[in-house]
């Protein structure tokens, strides 16, 4: 009798109760009150305003996500050592992700390596499969290089001079996409004359003097800083070399309706800061599709500027 | 069909191998589950109904507030799309005044929703503007959409949809959405009228603070503003949408009627309301995405669960109990046959519970009681068929030798033998009077002796001392007690076909003696004998009479019989014969005391 009522009475009530339990301490509304995930932001530009469309699209997936980040910038740009030590000091501090944009990936591998034991690493701009980052969010670089070269094939007569501007020394996104368009340059029988800055002089100093001593018929600039300066630089010559580029700053679209920058190419900034940040997550939380295809690019000119698709491009509505 | 056949023979099976209780139980809680199941889904169903008719009508107020704020801003930027045009442009001559600073003024007074404030000649020339002066080089403002649609209804307000505000050289190389709103005017210069176009922008912030943080509902609603052909002018996930990582239903939404809609998009069900912002033609759409209702709802639901699982458990539990107590009764009942079967004399059939039960119980009680009376009458009238039996077989002996005796004694008087006559009749005398016993089945060994010897006597007179008999008893037999009437027959016998044609030298030895329990009365003569299938013959009942001179062994087999009858199938005769070795027949009986022999008496007489 004691072992029926067992069965009859208490087993199910005891399994009744469990179920109200969970359904009274709701696991599935404690989950949704972990902490936050904490996605460190490393960028190799000390100017934010150079990546602020991307910075708001990383915001806006952070909100979307639960996601707190922590915005990180050398105090001089595209400085090696100083993101070194800072991505070592975002491990030391137990961040959940990092999203690099790599100023030299040569000197970088081994702090993404031993990074990547510990947390997630993301890059933009330049890939780092091969050091181990989860993933990559950007254009095809080569892609991106023949492009530009191609674009100003159009401009350039052949034997003309065209300066691409090395504005990032080292390894990286920035010069994988100047060897592309040399490349093409070159076989299409340019000349092509690479302006790097130098130790001493950065390159908004070096610029005037590389420009002067033999002025180029075009130039091609393959990120945005170096493409502002080289607008400013080029305002005052006459004749005015031909301008191309990459990026999409405010500054960058008055040069462009100026006609002092001839075409860009530019990619959706805040969709790319958007996919870096979802990767990162995906990538903490182990979900599938932390792979990104590479971002789609425009080649947009004075005439298309404001097509409608192109205002979307290249001015996010930031109210 | 075959397999319904084969589910109604398993149901079948299934219901004849239950007890009463599991069949109560399972019907009362799939009765009782049914029902909540049909209650709980109406009531679920009910209420999904008018959640979302709730639903609809929340939206439906929130768009019609949005509208209603959208509407004051709208008509606020026409006021001063008006008060430009009518307190401004058309009080001043182009020639002589300024339109720069009272337009700055408006523009001032208005600065947090507007972007500028622009008049434009009818051939696209900038005349006046504020807060920027100058147009970029590059721009053609008579090509504008804006500007064409204001000159071609002139009547009208435009607005547009959201563009990049691209007309005036901006130092800080700042770039702004913005919505256009146009119109046609007419310009005094020198007191002569020309066309020309008024152009108010206005930001996105206005209609941003209007639009933006509107509770729609808790499982994730939005608001979404588009033009009359689904351009999208405010969305909460705009920049994601321009860049393609989200997409949304504004084209489909431009075609519906103001409204509550279901619609179905990227796999997923949602509620779009629709309001149409009055003069403007855009349209407020209200998005409540039906999966995150239900997805909040699934508390509910998992407690519905809790409610319908906890509820079946009682129910269960309850009607096992419940079921148990009704049938209590007839289980008992049950209990109680299956007793009466094993063969249990005291058995309570006392059961109780309802009235069926307990008239059922009462009327087994009965049927049991009687069929015990029937069973008993059956046996008192076998006992009464066993005693008439054995007076039958008893009073089977008396006629013939009553006869053969009175023939003698007749034939003794008639010559002259009267002592003769006198002892005979003296015997035959003591023999009934032995025979009679006053009805007692039941006498003393020393009795039925003593009747053995006045039947000899008598014999032995009629058969003219033939044979001589001695008749020996153990001193202890005499005082016990036998059935009567059994050593006569034996007797008989003996002298019919033993001593009748002995020649004087015929014997009979009569001795009774106790073995232990047992008491047995020999009669033995030194007859002819009989062989050994007559003797096996005579005491069988199944076999025919034996046919003989005399008599046909029925004596034998009446006392053999009447002995079983009396005492069991231990007891009775043995017939010890051989031919030319005489016979001895062995009767065996119980050795009964007084006491023995009156339980006997007193069961013979019942």
């Amino acid at each position: 009798m004691k072992r029926k009522i067992l069965l009859q009475l208490v087993v199910p009530l005891l399994s009744l109760c469990v179920l109200f339990l969970l359904l009274a301490f709701d696991p599935g509304q404690a989950h949704a009150d972990e902490a936050p995930l904490e996605v460190s932001i490393l960028h190799r530009e000390s100017d934010s305003t150079l990546w602020s469309a991307a910075r708001q699209g990383m915001e806006q997936a952070a909100a979307d996500m639960g996601v707190e980040l922590r915005f990180l910038a050398p105090s001089v740009s595209n400085q090696a050592e100083e993101q070194e030590n800072l991505l070592s000091r975002e491990v030391a501090g137990g961040t959940d992700a990092i999203v690099l944009v790599p100023s030299d990936q040569s000197l970088l591998a081994e702090s993404v390596a031993a990074a990547s034991t510990q947390t997630v690493v993301i890059t933009m701009e330049t890939e780092m499969a091969d050091s181990g980052a989860a993933a990559f969010v950007g254009v095809d670089n080569a892609a991106l290089g023949e492009a530009l070269g191609q674009a100003v094939l159009n401009g350039v007569y052949v034997d003309g001079t065209v300066l691409l501007l090395n504005s990032v020394p080292g390894s990286n996104g920035i010069s994988a996409r100047l060897e592309a368009a040399a490349q093409v340059l070159e076989g299409a029988g340019r000349t092509v004359r690479i302006g790097s800055p130098s130790k001493a002089l950065g390159l908004s100093e070096a610029l005037p003097s590389i420009l002067a001593a033999d002025p180029p018929d075009a130039i091609i600039a393959f990120e945005a800083d170096a493409l502002e300066l080289a607008a400013a630089a080029i305002q005052g010559m006459n004749p005015r070399p031909l301008l191309y580029g990459m990026g999409a700053t405010d500054t960058i679209a008055a040069h462009l309706e100026q006609g002092i920058i001839t075409a860009i190419a530019a990619q959706n900034e805040f969709a790319a800061g958007y996919l870096a940040v979802d990767a990162a997550v995906r990538a903490v939380r182990r979900e599938a599709g932390q792979d990104t295809a590479p971002l789609a690019y425009t080649l947009v000119r004075k005439e298309t500027m404001y097509h409608p698709d192109h205002q979307k491009l290249l001015f996010p509505v930031t109210r | 069909m075959s397999f319904f056949r084969s589910l109604l023979q398993r149901w079948n099976r299934l219901y004849r191998r239950s007890s009463i209780q599991m069949i109560l139980s399972a019907s009362f809680t799939a009765v009782a589950v049914v029902g909540m199941v049909f209650l709980g889904l109406t009531l679920f169903f009910r209420f999904s109904s008018t959640t979302n008719t709730q639903m609809a009508e929340n939206s439906q107020r929130v768009l019609a507030q949005v509208n209603l704020n959208l509407d004051n801003y709208l008509r606020s930027m026409m006021r001063v799309s008006d008060t430009a045009y009518y307190r401004v442009i058309k009080d001043l001559d182009l020639e002589q005044d300024d339109l720069s600073r009272d337009l700055e003024l408006l523009y001032e007074s208005n600065r947090d929703s507007l972007v500028s404030i622009a008049v434009f000649s009818s051939d696209g020339r900038l005349i006046a503007s504020t807060p920027l002066a100058g147009l970029k080089n590059s721009v053609s403002p008579q090509w504008e959409p804006w500007f064409l649609t204001a000159m071609e209804k002139i009547e009208n307000l435009h607005f547009s949809t959201p563009h990049v505000q691209n007309l005036f050289a901006d130092p800080d190389y700042r770039y702004r959405w913005v919505v256009s709103l146009s119109r046609q005017v007419e310009l005094t210069r020198s007191g002569s009228i020309e066309g020309g176009v008024l152009l108010v922008d206005m930001s996105f912030g206005g209609i941003e603070q209007i639009c933006k943080d509107v509770n729609l509902s808790a499982s994730g609603g939005y608001l979404y503003l588009i033009d009359g052909d689904g351009e999208i002018i405010y969305h909460p996930r705009q920049q994601l949408i321009y860049a393609g990582l989200q997409s949304e239903n504004n084209l489909t939404a431009a075609g519906y009627r103001d409204g509550s809609h279901q619609e179905s998009f990227q796999g997923r069900n949602r509620q779009v309301t629709v309001k149409t912002v009055g003069y403007t033609g855009w349209k407020l759409v209200g998005v409540v995405p039906m999966d995150n209702m239900w997805d909040n709802y699934g508390q509910l639901l998992l407690f519905f669960l809790f409610v319908v699982l906890f509820s079946i458990f009682l129910l269960v539990f309850v009607n096992l109990r419940l079921s148990e107590w009704i049938t209590a009764p007839v289980k008992r009942l049950d209990q109680a046959v299956k007793e009466l079967e094993a063969g249990q004399q005291e058995v309570d059939l006392d059961v109780g519970g309802p009235h069926e039960v307990e008239h059922l119980s009462h009327s087994i009680r009965s049927m049991v009681s009687t069929m015990r009376h029937l069973m008993d009458d059956i046996i008192e009238q076998e006992e009464q068929k066993r005693r008439s039996e054995l007076d039958v077989l008893q009073s089977q002996i008396n006629p013939h030798f009553l006869y053969n005796t009175l023939d003698s004694v007749v034939w003794m008087t008639e010559n002259g033998r009267t002592q003769d006559a006198v002892v005979m009749l003296t015997s035959l005398a003591r023999f009934f009077r032995i025979s009679l016993s006053r009805g007692n089945s039941i006498i003393s060994i020393a009795d039925e002796l003593d009747h053995a010897r006045h039947y000899l006597t008598i014999q032995k007179m009629r058969y003219k001392n033939k044979f001589s008999a001695v008749i020996t008893a153990d001193p202890c037999v005499e005082t016990l007690y036998t059935l009567k009437l059994i050593v006569q027959p034996i007797l008989e016998n003996a002298i019919y076909h033993g001593m009748a044609y002995a020649d004087g030298d015929g014997e009979i030895q009569i001795r009774a003696f106790r073995e232990g329990g047992d008491v047995f009365i020999e009669v033995s003569d030194n007859g002819p004998g009989m062989p050994e299938e007559l003797v096996a013959r005579l005491l069988d009942t199944g076999a025919p009479s034996v046919s003989g001179a005399k008599g046909s062994g029925i004596g034998f087999r009446n006392v053999h019989r009447r002995i079983q009858l009396a005492f069991g199938a231990s007891y009775g005769l043995t017939i010890l014969s051989e031919p030319d070795a005489g016979t001895t027949v062995r009767i065996h009986l119980p050795a009964l005391d007084e006491e023995a022999a009156r339980h006997y008496r007193k069961e013979g007489e019942q």
